[in-house]
């Protein structure tokens, strides 16, 4: 599952992804077909860390820090988010399943208008 | 009144240069980034070539350049604005007969001429040189 979040203040677009399992470096760079070390595998290894290393993973947030005041996970992705009903209960749902929900903003422009999404898609093993 | 609340920025512009032996290809580039075949970024990559193709300004086969060059004239650049690496570079090309390709990438064409309009880089192989590093226009 993948949302596509438009943050006006930043003119960008940032996602929410429920990630079945969280692979490797070097797996995400071998799902993408590019050579490590070559401009298009720092491309790419810019996008796993910005990913898995430097994003906010929802999961782990909501558990350590959040669950007392919010109660669900959907009550947490509602207030804290700002993500529509029909969002945060679909993350909720997935919530058990996923290894890891994130949420990060495009790193790189060419990202934006669907291709950012459909290339995540293709990488990723996102829950359904 | 009206109130504008996002950035404002200017448009960019950077200059490029590739030294390529034989003609510039996109099955070339795509190897000198390092991008396989069957790859999620291929249209990325191939776009990329079309933008750097679509803004050759000058296409020089530096085996045909003879005694001691004006880059400036040849080129149609600020030769000045060229690093003394780059300089050595387009020489070094010279005996090898390569060709070169000098244009420049625009902030407001499409997001991808953006993005790497916007990046500084610099590849090498065997076959293509691709300086995306400095301004000289």
């Amino acid at each position: 599952m993948i949302i596509v979040v438009r943050n006006e203040r930043l003119l960008r677009e940032e996602y929410v992804l429920a990630v079945h399992a969280v692979p490797t470096e070097a797996e995400f760079l071998r799902r993408a077909k590019v050579r490590p070390g070559t401009y298009a595998g720092r491309l790419m290894a810019k996008l796993y860390a910005r990913l898995f290393k430097w994003s906010l993973e929802l999961k782990r947030d909501y558990t350590i820090y959040y669950e007392m005041e919010y109660g669900t996970f959907t009550r947490y992705l509602r207030k804290r988010h700002m993500l529509s009903l029909a969002e945060a209960k679909g993350l909720e749902e997935r919530f058990a399943r996923a290894s890891a929900i994130v949420r990060f903003g495009r790193l790189y422009t060419f990202m934006e208008e669907g291709v950012g999404a459909d290339l995540l898609e293709s990488l990723l093993d996102l829950e359904k | 009144m009206k109130l504008r609340t996002g950035f404002v920025s200017n448009s960019s512009s950077t200059s490029f240069l590739i030294i390529s032996k034989g003609k510039l290809t996109k099955d070339g580039l795509r190897e000198l980034m390092g991008v396989e075949l069957g790859s999620v970024l291929t249209p990325l990559f191939d776009q990329l070539y079309e933008d750097l193709v679509d803004n050759v300004k000058a296409e020089i086969d530096l085996g045909k350049v003879t005694g001691k060059p004006n880059w400036s004239a040849e080129i149609g650049i600020r030769a000045d604005r060229l690093s003394d690496r780059m300089r050595a570079k387009l020489e070094s090309s010279r005996e090898k007969g390569r060709t070169a390709y000098f244009g420049y990438l625009d902030s407001e064409t499409s997001n991808v001429q953006t993005f790497f309009c916007m990046d500084c880089f610099e590849e090498e192989n065997d076959k293509i040189y691709l300086n995306a590093l400095e301004n000289a226009w």
